[in-house]
């Protein structure tokens, strides 16, 4: 009798623990749930957080461009009256100075100063200011051919150097709206970076291709130059920043060339490996953006 | 008889430019610092050519070409400029409002001062 109530117990004692284990085992699982869920909601949160960093990054970045634009502007603004001043001067100087004085031939070379001077600020000043806002003067053209006026240009440098250019793309290339002078200036502006880079190299080469992509024209420029370091990458297109020696480069023509192509409604960017080369692609809408 | 200019111009490097600039040259050429001034001098004597800088104080190159044009609609002007944006409405104002005028980027050295006057003063004939 006894060990009826004993094993009638014991029964009851394993049902109620296999009931708590049950219990046990659904809560664990329902922990292991939310603590999964806690997880994944933690990455989201971090991920969110380097998202809003960057963005922070990128707004400061983007005030600071903004200021450097402005301040620079305003000097060279105030700069243009004393250079044509000196610029008026000299020339003055050089019409009452015999060619046989030995301050002839420094009176040119100051004149040549002085207009490498105004080019800074004419830089400067485009910089800050494109006046690419203005809704005239856009017109429909096809990139190919302003592609080749911008070699044209440069093909004394290109035969003396003896470099080497392939240019290829899709046949009927749509024509895109642009203005032509500043895209031909992006191009110039480009393809001359590309034979300083090639200098020192012994395979120089400049590979152009053009091509369609959705509602793009891309057009992408590749040198076989020395290349630019991942410390310079990422600042190549802000203002006064130059790997080029003292007196060879403003360091304004990549943040000039982006200008043009951002209010162009496009976008351009830069890959490149130090010793083999680098690599900028171009993005132009087919269709005109509005301002 | 010599032809006359005028350099309208708050900066005395800007006037100093154009004296220089004409001195043994046929032309006969006046400076004033300001509109005022310049508006005196447009009343008094008879000028062939204007050169007006657009940032003067108290009154601007457009305000200064809106006063000089009630006195002479015919007489050529050239506004300096360094292209500087915060002109570019009165200047679009100014030509919707029929003020006729060119537009001349600084800085300019002589030999382009003189281009520019002998080509509106004399024409194709002057080369």
């Amino acid at each position: 009798m006894e060990k009826e109530i004993l094993e009638k117990k014991l029964k009851i004692a394993l049902q109620k623990a296999s009931i708590l284990e049950n219990m046990i085992e659904n809560t664990t699982r329902e922990l292991y749930q939310k603590e999964n869920k806690l997880l994944a909601r933690e990455k989201d949160l971090l991920k969110q957080k380097d998202e809003l960093e960057k963005t922070q990054e990128q707004l400061i970045r983007a005030e600071r461009l903004s200021i450097i634009g402005q301040m620079s502007a305003g000097i060279a603004h105030e700069l243009n009256n004393p250079m044509m001043g000196i610029l008026n001067y000299i020339q003055y100087c050089l019409k009452h100075t015999p060619e046989n004085d030995n301050k002839y031939s420094i009176l040119q070379d100051a004149i040549k100063e002085i207009n490498r001077c105004i080019k800074i600020v004419k830089d400067i000043l485009f910089f800050s200011h494109p006046g690419l806002e203005m809704e005239s003067g856009y017109e429909k053209k096809n990139c190919n051919i302003i592609l080749d006026n911008a070699l044209n240009l440069l093909s004394y440098r290109i035969t003396e150097e003896k470099v080497f250019i392939n240019k290829h793309g899709t046949k009927g290339l749509p024509e895109i709206w642009m203005k032509a002078n500043n895209i031909e200036q992006v191009f110039v502006n480009l393809i001359n970076n590309a034979l300083d880079a090639l200098k020192e190299s012994n395979k120089k080469e400049i590979d152009i291709d053009l091509s369609q992509k959705d509602k793009f024209v891309q057009i992408t420029i590749t040198d076989t130059g020395c290349g630019i370091s991942k410390e310079s990458l990422h600042r190549i297109f802000d203002p006064f920043f130059t790997t080029k020696p003292v007196g060879k480069g403003t360091g304004l023509g990549l943040g000039i060339c982006h200008n043009i192509i951002k209010v162009h409604g496009g976008s351009i960017f830069c890959e490149s490996k130090l010793g083999i080369g680098t690599k900028f692609t171009i993005l132009l809408p087919i269709e005109r953006r509005k301002h | 008889m010599s032809k006359r200019i005028l350099s309208i111009d708050d900066d005395e490097a800007i006037r100093k430019s154009f004296i220089l600039a004409f001195e043994g040259t046929e032309y006969k050429i006046d400076t004033a610092e300001s509109g005022h001034e310049a508006l005196e001098k447009i009343k008094t004597n008879l000028y062939d050519l204007l050169f007006l800088d657009l940032k003067m104080p108290e009154m601007d190159g457009v305000e200064a070409l809106r006063k000089i044009r009630k006195i002479s609609k015919k007489i050529p002007v050239f506004i300096l400029t360094a292209f500087h944006k915060e002109f570019f409405s009165n200047l679009k104002l100014a030509s919707e409002e029929g003020l006729v005028f060119e537009l001349l980027e600084k800085p300019v050295g002589v030999d382009e001062i003189i281009l520019i006057v002998k080509s509106v003063l004399e024409g194709p004939q002057a080369y």
